[in-house]
């Protein structure tokens, strides 16, 4: 197990990236402190050597989408709702969000993860494609649609 | 529109309380797990399994399943466990006593054992006698048929011995192979006494064994051309022992020939 020291490092370092997926993820603020718990967690327990603070953040990332998914998975078998029904509650009630990341999280799933990953953290499509372990010539797709899809959209606050 | 999405992400933080709920968190499962007695089971189990099997494993080895005596002069008993091993090394007389002091043969395979020992600085009309006993009657005939091999005609005497022999041997301060050897000479020479036994070499016994047999052979030949009949021959098939310190009804029955003794003469190469 990790020092208290190597945990607390890492939450002061990557608690807002946390964050930030699970809001892209989840959208609901509620449920972001378990997967956040279960990623420190893992981190916690985990005896993975990083070769740089790139590798341990990128490490971070692909264990909070995982730790988002195991989330769905248990939430639609335990509450049988739909996805988009939670979408669309989560986004309705959050009344800080800013429009831009409203519009953001009103896209479907596939492309927030590349809006996120590619316009925020700056990864390009071939280390997106290995964090999402999807085709190269996907996540190039995915850019290219969800910036047509973000100018459309934002378009209309301008 | 890249400045307008970083913007957007950059509003989003994680709050102070969230991360202070996770340091908590994980601390209080970091102090649990630390505390937790279930995480040594398995290993304390794996320890407990380590210890028994050590236990009864080392209690297997120490246990002895045979005895072999090697008598020259020197009287050694080899203690032998199921591994076929050597666990002790008694000596039965002072030549013996310093030999198992000094020869090193522990855990040594018990044929190379006596193979060790027959092949020390003895004289070299030196007789040998290897006699085994046991109460695993598996490891004892084992022993047996595997030593049966080193044996030598005149010179290395293999055979076996009861455990009554060996009880009454070791009463007598005696190895049982000697013991056996004693009980041979003593129903020819009723004089012989375990004392005197004790430092005769085995070349000693077997001479005046020889030379008791060769007599009575005559003596018998004698009898056959004077007495047809001779009552003498009545009980020469039965089995007869007569040990020193028992009931000695019949003296004279070794005209009957060489008696077998519990059967395990039959495998004295002689």
């Amino acid at each position: 197990m990790r020092s208290e020291q190597e945990v607390n490092r890492a939450i002061k370092l990557y608690s807002d990236t946390v964050k930030r997926i699970c809001v892209v993820r989840l959208k609901d603020y509620d449920d972001t402190q378990d997967i956040f718990q279960n990623v420190f967690m893992k981190y916690a327990l985990s005896s993975v050597c990083f070769d740089s603070l790139e590798h341990e953040k990128a490490w971070f990332i692909r264990v909070t989408i995982n730790a988002c998914n195991d989330w769905f998975k248990d939430f639609f078998r335990s509450n049988k709702v739909s996805l988009d029904e939670i979408a669309e509650t989560a986004v309705s009630d959050d009344k800080d969000t800013s429009y831009v990341l409203r519009e953001v999280l009103t896209l479907p799933q596939k492309y927030r993860d590349v809006v996120y990953l590619h316009f925020y953290e700056g990864y390009t499509a071939p280390e997106i494609s290995k964090i999402l372990k999807k085709n190269v010539n996907t996540v190039y797709t995915l850019i290219t649609r969800s910036k047509e899809m973000l100018k459309e959209r934002l378009k209309d606050y301008e | 529109m890249n400045n307008k999405i970083n913007n957007a992400f950059d509003s989003i933080h994680a709050e102070d309380e969230l991360k202070l709920n996770t340091e908590n968190y994980i601390n209080s499962k970091r102090k649990k797990a630390l505390f937790s007695y279930k995480k040594f089971v398995p290993a304390l189990a794996a320890f407990v399994f380590v210890l028994i099997s050590c236990f009864f494993g080392h209690k297997l080895y120490i246990t002895e399943a045979a005895v072999i005596s090697v008598d020259v002069n020197p009287s050694v008993e080899l203690g032998i466990n199921t591994f076929n091993k050597v666990i002790s090394v008694t000596g039965y007389n002072d030549d013996g006593i310093e030999l198992a002091q000094n020869i090193d043969v522990k855990n040594m395979n018990y044929k190379e054992a006596v193979q060790k020992i027959l092949e020390m600085d003895f004289s070299e009309d030196a007789v040998f006698s290897v006699t085994v006993a046991g109460k695993n009657g598996k490891v004892r005939e084992n022993c047996l048929s595997d030593l049966k091999s080193v044996s030598v005609e005149d010179k290395v005497y293999v055979d076996s011995a009861t455990n009554e022999e060996v009880r009454e041997a070791h009463q007598k301060g005696l190895s049982f192979g000697k013991y056996k050897a004693y009980l041979e000479l003593y129903e020819y020479d009723k004089e012989i006494t375990e004392e005197k036994i004790k430092d005769m070499t085995m070349r000693d016994i077997r001479d005046k064994i020889k030379g008791f047999e060769k007599d009575k052979n005559s003596h018998t030949d004698k009898n056959d051309s004077q007495c047809d009949n001779s009552s003498f021959y009545e009980d020469s098939s039965k089995p007869n022992v007569n040990r020193p310190g028992k009931e000695e009804d019949n003296n004279e029955n070794f005209h009957g020939g060489k008696e077998e003794n519990d059967g395990f003469h039959g495998g004295r190469n002689e």
